[in-house]
């Protein structure tokens, strides 16, 4: 009978952190992934956050999981409406073809 | 017993979605699986008892988050790309740096760690009452920037994205308001039985 | 006082000033300053000379000037005046006088004359320092200083490789001697704590006193020391063994010849000989080596000069052989005897060297005697001086050479058992000194012409050529008369008053010899006439009949060649190696080159990783956070 502890949501926590992190540096394809990899990182931030709330009987973790939330969803907009400039001006958005930053 | 069980299928499930939320090949899938994901946070976080926050999350996250990702997937010509050609040779390296860095974190955190010992005080009230309690309170300013910061984000969102389409019939209000009547209106007595010259 | 000092300082005061003036005020005048300067040095030795042997006192000391002060004791400067010295300084002012007087006119078409007469007194200031020093090291500073003279002397006409690379030879050769004789003066530092010759010649019990360990193996001090001075001895004499560099050493004009290969700078070896004689009759070892020395290179330059082709060579081979009869003195123990023929050989070769220099000068720079003959009728004065001089050096009767030769055969029965022997092989190398000293005159003045310059232009040379030769011819002459009985005769003790080594004892050998050494040159005279006077085709039936020995002696007995393989090459081959593979190849390529090439090629292999796209970015990042996370878990753990 395992006890659930605030390891198991921290180990949780950190393997979506990876996910998130290396779906970043394994994307070949499109833009629209760099954005939905970065809610996912933003995703288990929250769950760490929400989880150690919990787990220590401290309300402040949920509270400051709100305002990730908050933040998250304009983040979200703002880059979504680059992404569309992006697409309006370049007419693709293959992330192979952005290399500018090297010249 | 109930709790261990769906915290590890629901966590099962929702790194299993993230991994297909990289891997799918339609980026349209990708969006439904990272809908998924939250979906599964959100249970996750039921589960512990913070109900509040984790329907908040279904609410912004799926029914905002989501589908403005949706409408641009939609909206952009995105073509459905070969996904393992370029990957191949960066998998291995990817999960070597990935279990290193796991299995560091885990063992800092966990096993170096000190235990926490909860000090406050434990109030048997609801998620929404407790969250409530601090949030017009202590939070107070933070949260009315919270609100800024959503405002500028919907600025900053229609800025970027519009586009001035001169036959849009529009409303200039200064120049309404500066108007005399002069400007408009002239009066011309017209004699019976004669016309005006349009001029 | 000042009369010695001055001595000692116009030539330098020629060497310094010359180049100047010559740049200031024209050619002519730095050439007359020059030589004005030196014949004054010369006309001033002499007086000094004669006054101070009429004078009974035995040495003075004059310090000069203050130089070292090295571990609490003074190495200065300084002029010792004794017999020797003056004699010395006799001889090497004078010629180098007449030589400065002879290169005016030599020189003349020479585009750098103000040049040579600048290295000439040079070369003139570092012997004068080498004669009159008092200590070592000033003695080793003229050493090096006549051995950089000569260098510079040699080659002299630098545009002609040759010359470089004769030059070359001269001063490296020189440098092996001299590593050799550093050695000597160290040991005799090392076991005496002084290097003043007068002290260490008052210290020569205390040095047979003592033993050296030297690689393994105890040697007396005193042998191991003077052994050491004689091999820097031999380097400079140009003696067997050492003696490679002097038949090139003709590359330089004329005058350097004479006077430095025959008059002045290879006779410094006997001169240091001489100088520590008291030292080398202590050792029987010793004697016995700079007998055997003397006799081989006299025996071997004679040889060798048999059949050169170069006018100057054979000179030259005449000079190292006669330089071996000199030792052949030393090693006797008849050192007055070495000096004396030292001085009368330094007249006659000089003389025969600016007669052979006048007549390169009148056949227009020919030097190959097969292309001359039959000059005597166009040349008349020359031909007369370098008669004059063969004369003098096969010995003929009342000559200078006929003196000095003549007592240093009779001397060789100072030694009581091998006596007689070493007389015959002197005899016998005297008689192939006449021969090849008449072939000489006969191929150059009589015979048929078989040059290439037209016949009727050959002058005889002017007087500013001619003087000097006619002052030399006199001492030629002369000489040998007059210093007879001052150097080796009744008043010999008084004069020499204890400066070198004199051997009082008296030695008698029957009439016997003297007949046969004189009938043994004549016989060498009648074979040269005989051969190089009338009858040249039989020459050519005995050399076709002889032609490996005839091969052997003309290439110098192969001691180049040897030399080449045994020294040389090795050298050249581990220089080259050292050169390209380790020098180049190792440390030029990593460390220079290599440090440039590893910070472009690793700046190439880091320009790899700005590809431009985000997700290289990304990888960084993550990098950079694992190898963080990582060393927060390596310091966790320890």
């Amino acid at each position: 009978m395992i006890n659930l502890s605030y390891n198991h949501f921290f180990t949780l926590s950190i393997v979506i952190f990876i996910i998130g992190c290396f779906g970043l540096f394994l994307n070949r394809r499109n833009m629209i992934l760099i954005l939905m990899c970065i809610e996912i990182i933003l995703l288990a931030a929250n769950i760490n956050f929400v989880s150690a709330s919990v787990f220590l009987n401290d309300i402040n973790g949920q509270v400051f999981s709100i305002f990730i939330l908050t933040i998250a969803a304009a983040e979200a907009a703002i880059g979504l409406a680059i992404l569309v400039i992006y697409f309006r001006n370049k007419g693709e958005i293959d992330i192979t073809q952005i290399n500018q930053l090297k010249d | 017993m109930f709790l261990v069980g769906s915290f590890f299928l629901f966590s099962a499930f929702l790194v299993t979605t993230c991994i297909f939320v990289i891997f799918s090949k339609n980026p349209v899938n990708s969006v439904l699986f990272l809908v998924l994901a939250f979906l599964n946070s959100t249970f996750l976080f039921i589960l512990i008892g913070a109900e509040f926050v984790g329907i908040i999350l279904a609410i912004v996250y799926i029914g905002a988050v989501a589908i403005l990702f949706l409408f641009v997937v939609m909206m952009l010509d995105i073509q459905k790309t070969t996904l393992m050609l370029n990957i191949k040779k960066y998998i291995p390296i990817a999960i070597v740096f990935a279990s290193i860095i796991l299995a560091e974190i885990i063992y800092l955190t966990i096993y170096k760690s000190s235990k926490v010992n909860p000090d406050t005080i434990i109030r048997y009230e609801n998620n929404t009452e407790q969250i409530g309690d601090v949030l017009y309170t202590k939070y107070f300013i933070d949260f009315q920037l919270s609100g800024i910061v959503l405002l500028l984000a919907m600025i900053g969102a229609i800025v970027l994205t519009h586009v001035y389409r001169p036959s849009i019939k529009r409303q200039n209000i200064e120049k309404q308001n500066t108007t005399l009547a002069t400007n408009r209106v002239k009066l011309i007595k017209v004699k019976s039985g004669q016309g005006i010259k349009n001029d | 006082m000042l009369s010695y000092k001055l001595l000692f300082f116009l030539p330098l005061i020629s060497s310094i000033f010359t180049y100047p003036f010559g740049i200031l005020l024209g050619e002519k005048t730095a050439q007359y300053f020059s030589s004005t300067l030196i014949s004054l040095a010369a006309i001033l030795s002499w007086f000094l000379f004669i006054g101070f042997s009429v004078s009974s006192s035995s040495e003075i000391i004059i310090p000069v000037l203050e130089w070292l002060f090295i571990s609490g004791q003074f190495f200065n400067w300084g002029i010792s005046v004794n017999s020797l010295t003056l004699l010395m300084l006799t001889l090497v002012l004078t010629v180098s006088a007449l030589v400065h007087i002879y290169s005016i006119e030599y020189m003349a078409h020479d585009k750098s004359k103000v040049r040579f007469m600048t290295y000439l007194s040079l070369f003139t200031f570092c012997m004068v320092a080498l004669v009159v020093s008092d200590n070592l090291i000033q003695l080793f500073f003229g050493w090096e200083g006549v051995g950089l003279a000569s260098y510079l002397l040699i080659g002299f006409w630098h545009h002609k490789k040759s010359a470089n690379l004769a030059a070359m030879k001269a001063f490296l050769v020189n440098r092996v001697a001299d590593f050799g004789f550093l050695i000597g003066i160290a040991t005799l530092y090392i076991f005496l704590d002084t290097l003043s010759i007068n002290e260490i010649i008052a210290g020569k019990e205390k040095l047979l006193s003592y033993q050296i360990n030297f690689l393994g193996f105890d040697i007396n001090a005193l042998i191991f020391s003077c052994f050491f001075l004689f091999i820097g001895a031999m380097g400079k004499s140009a003696q067997f063994g050492f003696h490679t560099w002097l038949p090139d050493a003709m590359e330089g004009p004329t005058p350097v010849s004479a006077l430095i290969h025959a008059a002045t700078m290879v006779t410094a070896g006997v001169f240091l000989t001489v100088r520590f004689s008291e030292l080398m009759v202590m050792s029987d070892f010793i004697m016995t080596f700079v007998l055997i020395i003397g006799l081989l290179t006299a025996f071997f330059a004679a040889s060798v000069g048999f059949f050169q082709k170069d006018i100057k060579k054979v000179i030259a081979y005449s000079t190292c052989s006669q330089l071996g009869f000199m030792f052949v003195a030393c090693g006797l123990g008849a050192f007055n005897i070495a000096i004396f023929h030292l001085i009368t050989h330094g007249y006659f070769k000089a003389l025969l060297f600016l007669s052979s220099g006048s007549v390169i000068h009148g056949v227009h720079d020919e030097q190959d005697m097969d292309k001359m003959g039959n000059l005597f009728s166009k040349m008349k004065i020359t031909a007369v001086m370098m008669w004059i001089g063969t004369l003098a050096i096969i010995g003929f009767p009342y000559s200078s050479g006929y003196f000095s030769k003549d007592l240093i055969l009779s001397s060789s029965f100072n030694l009581s058992n091998l006596g007689p022997l070493v007389y015959v092989i002197l005899a016998i190398v005297s008689a192939m000194t006449a021969f090849y000293s008449f072939r000489l005159i006969f191929k150059v003045f009589h015979g048929n012409y078989n040059g290439s310059y037209d016949y009727e232009k050959i002058h005889e040379s002017g007087p500013f050529m001619l003087a000097p030769l006619l002052l030399l011819s006199v001492g030629a002459i002369l000489a040998g008369y007059f210093l007879n009985d001052l150097l080796a005769g009744y008043n010999s003790k008084n004069f020499w008053n204890g400066i070198i080594f004199l051997n009082q004892d008296k030695h008698y050998y029957s009439s016997f010899y003297p007949i046969l050494s004189k009938s043994l040159v004549a016989v060498g005279v009648g074979l040269a006439v005989y051969y190089y006077g009338y009858n040249f085709n039989k020459l050519a039936v005995l050399k076709k009949r002889f032609h490996s020995i005839y091969n052997f002696i003309l290439n110098k007995w192969y001691f180049d060649e040897l030399y080449n393989k045994i020294f040389v090459l090795p050298l050249y081959n581990l220089g080259k190696f050292l050169w390209t593979k380790i020098d180049q190849g190792i440390i030029d390529k990593y460390l220079p080159n290599g440090s440039a090439s590893i910070v472009s090629t690793i700046s190439k292999a880091f320009k790899r990783i700005q590809t431009g796209y985000i997700f290289d970015y990304t990888f960084i990042i993550i990098s950079g956070f694992t190898l963080f996370i990582t060393i927060i878990f390596y310091i966790s753990i320890t």
